[in-house]
């Protein structure tokens, strides 16, 4: 999509947009995470698409280190301040999760024809376990955490954002807190009940019994 | 996210609170209180309940799926009473998190399996072997273990002491150590051990990266991860040992017993004393072929100061056989003790300085015509030198020109960019410590590509004698380096090698095939420097790819790319937190930040010297981190006297190390020492005639030295090599203001402003001052306008501003500018001296007094 000419420039533009929604985000303008996402999905997911080409497989992802590159690139030194490096991170935590989400979908897709199969968390284990590629197993998780996800949204959308803030984007629980604008406690009691939400979930959804 | 509606909000807050309740009550207990706090409300008692049975999951769904995706790392978890606050150090085997226990309120250091481990039984098995292990021995000198814990995702970890100091490992890598120092530590490590053997304990890995050295002196044996009880096998799966300090019992994979540490011990004694491992290799069959049958090389012939007695004791702890070694760790410490009373104050072992240069100077032929270079190569190098006393040794005053090209990248994958050009600085790395060779290379070099035929006239536009050039490519899915030596006179090649990676991995490709070609080419290094992690000192590929790809962005001088290069140097040094390489980048990434504004000048003035201080604590031998260190003191601590020091310091560690001239020029030019600047500089242009900033900074002390016809030559050079060089614009305009000529002068600042970029801010001034100059005095004031409006909102205030009020004649405005950037501590004001820009001005007293202010000569 982008020549690397163009990209520098895109670059240069991006930044002062970034910048501006940033501001508005933090003072509680929600229509700018909606608009921010698109700029730190294309811009992590090009960086995702390196990383894998440069590290040929025996690496992987490394989702912190990614998001912090893209902060870099997109909103640079001239949003310093801790609190929208937090903002910034809970869109790029989203943008994340829709990136692996999508990645696992399309592997499924290349490997099983479309098919998309249920799998239970004890498949998962045995693969592990047998030392197989766990790529599929992890596929399937994901696009099944994923699903949940959605479900636990309609049930609590703050509990949502802190798994994805905790889990997608790797970010620390004071991280959170300030991304959120909620306090720590709050966040590590939703990151509690939300992870007992998921697991009872899934286990329907992935048929298992626990 | 604030509550838009009030309602669910509080529900679901009182929902949260009602379960973290629960959970801290017995699970018997827990439906009582959940049906009363729940009152009427059934359905949501239910969905407590239910939920509560699915709390803390015991299958961990999320540590099932952090297996599956790497990136999740511990950072991201909450360890109980312990806040994770940084990354110490990872390696295979885990990670080490530096963490605050909040309960006790310590420092710790908490190590996990690495993220892919988690949920394998054998590997968490061991975790928890190592926690037994340490903690059934409570030692001085044995590290200490406080717990083994959990995190929330069930993830296990042990909670340890956290030490100040160093490892050994890192120790080795600064320099030699004394003869009282190696006595000491083998002592305490061998009390160490000996605590563990008596309890049946066998380390099974002691190296020098398990051996760390506290502030206070003491020492820590660390890492008891495959420590096993006496006489059984090990962990099925488990990696036995580190294979240069195995035992021969080992390398069969036999029992092990605690002969084998003290047959470790015996090679880290042998290392600490010379440098060197006692038995080498270039790949892991050689170095165990050497381990079982190599022959011992005599202490004393690698090292000259070492006493009979000790020599006796590491002969005794290597022998092949594990019968032959002490047979108990008492007669050992004995005699160790016993060493210590006579090595305290004894003579520095030196491991390498004690070797003559002649010495040298025949090593390095005689490993060359062993190489297969033959005579050409050597005739070659006889006709450049003085003098030849007799054959195979050559007086080492006349140095050897070498150009070290980029490796030409074949498929140009542009992802092995950086690997290309970070097998080339190694190599110039490597070759520059040969005091008989002068390799021309970094940024000169760069210009071109290894894979050209007209290499002779390469070698003439660099003024060397030989080229050695080389591509990079995949074949049959490895990794292929050639590499050959062209003599630049007639063009024949002297030498050539090709070198396929072996399998392991694209990463790890530098220090391989640099050390193969280094010691194949040259030998530069002595064996005893072999070795040595000369690479400004890291084992970690992770570290040294992330370290190369920082240095790529770097070099390559925009903002943007620095901010780039900021977060790999950083990477680079979470990967090795003893490695002083990227601090020294990250010093020099933040002082030019602080230069262009990006930084405000006290915050660079902050990171640039924590960064370059780290950098010199880590790695005294850095030529870069001294030399970074001396702007730093210049420009920012206004500290003449030390910056000069360090810059010396940089020259005499690496004299072909261009770019420590380059900035010793500038700090000369700054001090008003014009001539030794120009000296410094013309240096480094000589050292690497293609970079464009260094004769630009040549042409700019030579204006300003008077001596403008030569400053016109040097900044035409400068242009022609980077016509869109920023800098070289603005000194062009200088030289034209100079002169007088201001229309011209206006059309080079202008396009300088136009190139600058996020810089433009710093030639705006000039254009202002040229207009003024010229008689546009309201353009001139308008852009001042401009200026004095961003200035008020960024506090950058710029030098070039306080000379165009000058040249409107406005001096009051001109000194109340100059005040500003007095206080705001501009590091550019430190380069005041001799500024042609202002003029007359800067024969006032009033100005004279700032300099004086400024602590520069006045």
């Amino acid at each position: 999509m982008n020549t690397p000419n163009s990209n520098g420039s895109r670059l240069e533009s991006d930044h002062d947009t970034v910048s501006q929604l940033l501001v508005e985000l933090r003072a509680g303008d929600q229509q700018a995470f909606n608009r921010l996402l698109p700029l730190v999905y294309q811009q992590l997911h090009e960086l995702a698409k390196q990383q894998r080409r440069r590290w040929s497989g025996d690496e992987t992802l490394n989702t912190t280190a990614l998001v912090h590159e893209t902060y870099l690139r997109l909103a640079g030194d001239s949003a310093p301040a801790w609190q929208s490096r937090s903002h910034f991170f809970a869109v790029a935590s989203r943008a994340m999760r829709h990136i692996l989400v999508d990645y696992a979908k399309h592997q499924r897709r290349a490997k099983r024809g479309g098919h998309q199969r249920r799998i239970a968390l004890h498949e998962i284990e045995a693969a592990l376990a047998a030392g197989s590629d766990p790529a599929d197993a992890g596929n399937d998780a994901l696009i099944g955490l994923d699903k949940a996800l959605h479900q636990l949204e309609e049930y609590d959308a703050r509990q949502s954002k802190i798994v994805e803030c905790r889990f997608f984007g790797g970010m620390a629980i004071e991280e959170t807190a300030e991304a959120l604008e909620v306090s720590p406690a709050t966040v590590k009691r939703g990151w509690t009940m939300a992870q007992a939400w998921l697991h009872r979930e899934l286990g329907r959804t992935l048929g298992i019994d626990t | 996210m604030k509550a838009t509606s009030e309602g669910p909000t509080n529900q679901h807050e009182r929902v949260e609170r009602l379960f973290e309740e629960a959970l801290q009550l017995d699970s018997t207990d827990r439906s009582e209180f959940v049906r009363s706090a729940c009152g009427t409300d059934a359905s949501l008692a239910a969905e407590l309940l239910s939920l509560l049975e699915h709390a803390r999951p015991g299958e961990g769904f999320f540590k099932r799926l952090a297996e599956v995706l790497p990136p999740i790392l511990p950072p991201a978890v909450s360890a109980g009473r312990y806040e994770v606050q940084g990354l110490l150090g990872a390696g295979g085997m885990g990670a080490v998190y530096r963490a605050h226990d909040t309960q006790l309120d310590r420092a710790v250091a908490l190590k996990f399996l690495p993220p892919h481990l988690n949920l394998v039984p054998a590997a968490q098995g061991r975790l928890l072997a190592e926690a037994r292990a340490a903690a059934r021995l409570e030692h001085v000198n044995v590290c200490t273990v406080y717990e083994v814990g959990e995190t929330d995702e069930r993830w296990p970890f042990i909670a340890m002491a956290l030490y100040q100091g160093e490892t050994l490992k890192s120790r080795l890598a600064r320099g030699s150590m004394s003869l009282a120092e190696v006595v000491d530590v083998a002592l305490q490590v061998t009390r160490g051990l000996a605590a563990a053997h008596a309890q049946g304990i066998v380390h099974r890995d002691v190296k020098p990266g398990n051996v760390m050295l506290t502030e206070g002196g003491v020492v820590k044996l660390l890492d008891f991860g495959l420590a096993t009880m006496s006489g059984s096998h090990g962990v099925s799966g488990a990696t036995p040992g580190t294979v240069p300090y195995m035992s021969p019992e080992q390398t069969h994979g036999a029992a092990v017993s605690a002969q084998s540490d003290l047959w470790s011990l015996g090679v880290v004694m042998y290392e600490m004393l010379t440098g060197v491992r006692p038995f080498g290799g270039t790949n892991n069959e050689e170095i165990i072929r050497a381990i079982r049958e190599g022959e011992l090389a005599p202490l004393r012939e690698r090292t000259g100061a070492v006493p009979e007695s000790l020599e006796r004791i590491v002969e005794r702890l290597l022998e092949k056989e594990g019968g032959r070694r002490y047979q108990s760790v008492d007669d050992l410490l004995a005699d160790l003790t016993q060493e210590r009373e006579t090595a305290i104050g004894a003579a520095i072992v030196s491991r390498v300085a004690a070797r003559p240069r002649r010495l040298q100077a025949a090593l390095f032929g005689a490993l060359l015509l062993g190489a297969g270079a033959g005579t050409a190569w050597w005739s070659f190098l006889e006709s450049h030198s003085t003098t030849t006393t007799s054959a195979g040794t050559v007086a080492a005053s006349a140095p050897r020109t070498l150009a070290i090209l980029p490796f030409g990248n074949v498929d140009r994958v542009a992802e092995r960019e950086y690997l290309s050009e970070g097998l080339t600085e190694e190599l110039t790395t490597a070759l520059s410590r040969f005091p008989s060779i002068r390799v021309v290379s970094r940024a000169s070099a760069s210009t071109f590509v290894g894979n050209r035929s007209d290499l002779p006239a390469v070698g003439r536009a660099l003024k060397v004698s030989a080229i050695l050039a080389g591509t990079l490519e995949l074949f049959n899915g490895r990794l292929r380096v050639r590499a050959r030596l062209v003599n630049v006179e007639d063009g024949s090649e002297l030498w050539s090698k090709t070198y396929d990676d072996n399998g392991t991995g694209a990463v790890m490709v530098p220090h391989d095939v640099v050390s193969r070609i280094a010691s194949a080419l040259a030998a530069t290094l002595s064996p005893s420097e072999r070795n040595r992690p000369n690479h400004g000192g890291t084992s970690s590929q992770q570290a040294l790819a992330s370290y190369l790809k920082g240095r790529y962005f770097s070099n390559q001088r925009t903002a943007a790319a620095y901010r780039l290069a900021k977060a790999y140097f950083e990477q680079a040094i979470a990967a090795d937190t003893s490695y002083g390489a990227p601090w020294a980048g990250l010093a020099t990434v933040y002082g030019q930040q602080g230069m262009s504004g990006q930084l405000s000048p006290r915050e660079a003035q902050q990171r640039a010297r924590a960064a370059a201080l780290r950098a010199v604590t880590l790695d005294s031998s850095l030529a870069e981190a001294h030399a970074v260190l001396g702007i730093y003191l210049h420009a920012y601590d206004w500290d003449s006297e030390g910056a000069d020091q360090e810059f010396q310091r940089a020259i005499a560690l690496d004299p072909s190390y261009a770019t420590a001239r380059h900035y010793y020029g500038v700090f000369l030019r700054s001090v008003g020492r014009f001539d030794e600047a120009i000296a410094q500089e013309s240096a480094a242009v000589e050292l690497d005639p293609l970079v464009a900033a260094f004769n630009e900074t040549l042409a700019f002390t030579l204006l300003r030295a008077g001596r403008a016809d030569e400053a016109l030559a040097r900044v035409k050079t400068a242009l022609e090599l980077d016509s869109t060089y920023w800098r070289a614009h603005a000194v062009f305009g200088n030289y034209f203001e100079v002169t007088g000529r201001y229309v011209e002068a206006i059309r080079e600042y202008e396009r300088a402003n136009q190139l600058a970029g996020p810089a433009a801010h710093r030639t705006t001034g000039d254009v202002a001052r040229a207009l003024a100059l010229t008689g546009r005095k309201d353009e001139a004031r308008h852009l001042l306008a401009t200026l004095q409006s961003r200035a008020a909102k960024t506090g950058i205030y710029d030098l070039g501003v306080a000379s165009a009020y000058h040249a409107l004649g406005d001096d009051a405005a001109a000194y109340d500018w100059l005040e500003q950037t007095y206080r705001q501590r501009q590091p550019e004001l430190r380069y005041l001296v001799g500024d042609t820009r202002f003029r007359t001005m800067s024969t006032e007293p009033r100005f004279v007094e700032l300099l004086g202010r400024l602590r520069l000569p006045h």
